[in-house]
């Protein structure tokens, strides 16, 4: 008989994201013991973009170890149930399928980077729907600045399962969200490994990723996790990325590093910005005569 | 100096700049005219998006064999877009530290091997 595992709902509140990572532990412990895993959705009422790219990693990493994972159909929601089917998640999990969603962005899974396709999805599912109020020049930097982090996730994440992708369009508050997930070694591990970062803890050391000029890159690369916050905070967006049991929030009230009871080895970056925000860009940093 | 022809981004790479490959290209291009003697134009005319790896490997790493002052005075990057700018001005901040800072760029070396080895 298979282990049955109970899916959680997500909301805004910081402590969604120690759900899914118990969720995690809970899988991974299940899969030690057990090769067949059941998903069990009773309760779970909403699952946000962070929440649905989470869970499709947390299945592929499940399957690459070896697991069959199903999921009791009858125990889902209805308005979840259409929310996947229109976010093509239950396509990618090998369920059933209905025509893409009007505000949902679709459900993604990249096992290998492909820096083409990603910047068509960010420009055409997430930025080209008409939701954003902003010029291509504008919608070219959200993707610039974006795209950079999903490269980091790539390259700093070493995913077996590679990076997962969700958005969602919320028309009430006017914002469109994205959050990609990867399950690799994780912000805090990756810095660890540069000598002056080695003592940092978990919180600490996303704050050391996101300060300026500071890489665990070869070859003085990386300065794509600095490009986002600083981009997210110029805009006045939203942004966590939740790596380990650190918790980097940013919000119009600044930033905060938070410490969760709950980690997971990967990272999940949930970003979102406000659909109507008419003065995007890095105007007010840059002085272009300065930059040499 | 003697001005070169702009070098067109767009022309040479298309409207997305992605690949450090294309950037070491473009590097080695750029440092032979500025140690030549010559003024240097990139213009970012039609490029829409600009990775901080590109950046890195065409700009940054002039700071291994040219003077930061060689740069500063004769290497020129008309329309980039201004995340573009941010990115450059980042990259091009690190690369001064690292070229300059044995400690640091043995640091930065340091835990890239780690790294890799991880």
């Amino acid at each position: 008989m298979a282990v049955s595992l109970r899916v959680p709902t997500s909301n805004h509140d910081p402590r969604t994201y120690e759900r899914f990572f118990k969720l995690y532990a809970d899988a991974m412990a299940a899969a030690d013991r057990d090769s067949a895993i059941e998903l069990d959705f009773t309760g779970c009422i909403f699952l946000h973009q962070h929440a649905v790219a989470f869970l499709g990693g947390l299945i592929r990493t499940l399957q690459d170890r070896g697991c069959t994972i199903g999921a009791r159909l009858k125990s889902i929601n209805p308005t979840v149930q259409q929310n996947l089917k229109k976010n093509g998640f239950m396509k990618a999990m090998g369920l059933q399928q209905v025509a893409g969603g009007r505000n949902t962005i679709p459900f993604r899974e990249d096992a290998a980077r492909d820096d083409t396709s990603y910047l068509g999805y960010l420009r055409d599912a997430w930025l080209g729907r008409g939701w954003v109020n902003v010029t291509d020049r504008v919608a070219d930097a959200i993707a610039n600045a974006v795209w950079e982090t999903y490269t980091n996730a790539f390259e700093h994440g070493q995913s077996k399962v590679g990076v997962f992708s969700c958005g969602q369009f919320y028309p009430t508050n006017k914002e469109i969200a994205l959050a990609f997930v990867d399950f690799g070694m994780g912000i805090p591990s990756s810095v660890r490994t540069v000598t002056e970062a080695s003592g940092l803890g978990d919180g600490e050391a996303i704050d050391w990723a996101f300060a300026r000029g500071n890489t665990s890159k070869p070859g003085n690369r990386g300065v794509g996790l600095d490009i986002l916050r600083s981009f997210v905070e110029l805009n006045r967006g939203y942004m966590d990325v939740v790596s380990h049991r650190g918790h980097l929030r940013i919000s119009e009230t600044g930033a905060q590093t938070l410490i969760r009871n709950h980690g997971f080895p990967g990272t999940v970056f949930n970003i979102t910005f406000k659909a109507d925000e008419r003065r995007y860009g890095f105007k007010s940093e840059i002085d272009a005569e300065g930059i040499f | 100096m003697s001005t070169t022809d702009p070098l067109l981004m767009h022309h040479m790479f298309g409207e997305n700049l992605l690949n450090p490959e294309d950037g070491e290209q473009l590097c080695a291009v750029v440092r032979s005219r500025l140690l030549e003697g010559h003024d240097v134009v990139l213009d970012f005319t039609g490029v829409r998006i600009v990775a901080s790896a590109f950046l890195n490997a065409a700009i940054g790493q002039l700071y291994r064999d040219v003077p930061e002052d060689v740069i500063k005075e004769h290497l020129q990057v008309p329309n980039l877009s201004d995340v573009g700018k941010f990115a450059l001005k980042r990259v091009v901040d690190n690369s001064k530290r690292y070229y300059s800072d044995a400690r640091y760029r043995s640091a930065v070396d340091a835990s890239a091997s780690t790294f890799l080895e991880a």
